[in-house]
């Protein structure tokens, strides 16, 4: 039976860039710039949607090792040069995994660009993967294991 | 809400106390009551119930009542696994933003 949970999360990742604005923008808003730094929507592949535009849909599935990855995304705001804001479900192998928000922003700095792209998510039921999860209890047991030592406890 | 520095923070204030470590110890070895864990502590009940509640609120522990009894369950598996989920997010977006970085400084790169 699935263990069913919902854990809440938010990230922020910010960058400056010596270019305006529109030259940002439009390496989000034009799929042929997107997919060189993004990784996709993938030229000849007919599952890749791109749609950028209000209401439009962004689809793209692909394979890390064994795992396919699904993302399921559909714009709600989008200010030319300014501003973009989505939402999107990930999949995993076949299984919705989580639900974010996001929000782009294009903030003019100087004769630059700050960007800001902040997440907050909602991660689904903890996933029935073995590996990760005995990762996870490694990387916590690591954790207690360097604040033991700190502390002068074995 | 998790978010990635304040997770961390809350995990190690409940560990650098020696109690709680020694709660997550007894626990990492199966799942107990309330009174099972007092029980080695020369401390009282309400004393115990605090420690852990710190540990329910870091995500380290989860308890259940069944009847008048309250088990206790060391729950790393949820918390790490979300942790992990959202660093990959935030990892996945380094990375990519570094990419636009390169591409926005390539010589000739400017569209009319």
């Amino acid at each position: 039976m699935t263990e069913r949970s919902v854990t809440h999360g938010d990230f922020t990742v910010e960058r400056m860039y010596p270019v305006p604005p529109a030259r940002v923008f439009a390496a989000w808003s034009d799929p042929a710039i997107k997919r060189r730094w993004f990784g996709s929507p993938e030229e000849n592949n007919p599952e890749h949607i791109f749609e950028f535009r209000v209401g439009g849909r962004e689809y793209n599935e692909g394979k890390v090792g064994d795992d396919t990855y699904v993302f399921d995304v559909r714009y709600y705001d989008i200010v030319p040069d300014t501003r973009i804001v989505y939402a999107y479900e990930m999949h995993l192998n076949g299984k919705r995994i989580s639900v974010s928000v996001a929000a782009v922003e294009f903030k003019p700095d100087g004769h630059g660009t700050h960007l800001i792209v902040t997440e907050h998510g909602a991660f689904l039921d903890g996933l029935d993967n073995v590996a990760q999860r005995e990762a996870g209890t490694q990387y916590l047991m690591d954790k207690l294991g360097e604040v033991m030592k700190q502390q002068g406890t074995s | 809400m998790l978010n990635q520095e304040a997770t961390l923070d809350q995990m190690f204030h409940a560990l650098a106390d020696p109690t709680r470590r020694r709660i997550v110890e007894r626990l990492s070895r199966g799942p107990a009551s309330v009174s099972e864990i007092a029980r080695p502590f020369d401390m009282s009940l309400p004393a115990v119930v605090q420690h852990l509640h710190v540990l329910e609120h870091c995500g380290l522990v989860s308890t259940r009542k069944v009847g008048r009894v309250r088990t206790c369950t060391l729950d790393t598996q949820a918390l790490t696994l979300a942790e992990q989920w959202i660093n990959e997010r935030r990892l996945g977006w380094q990375r990519r933003l570094d990419r636009l970085g390169d591409i926005l400084a390539e010589p000739g790169s400017e569209r009319p």
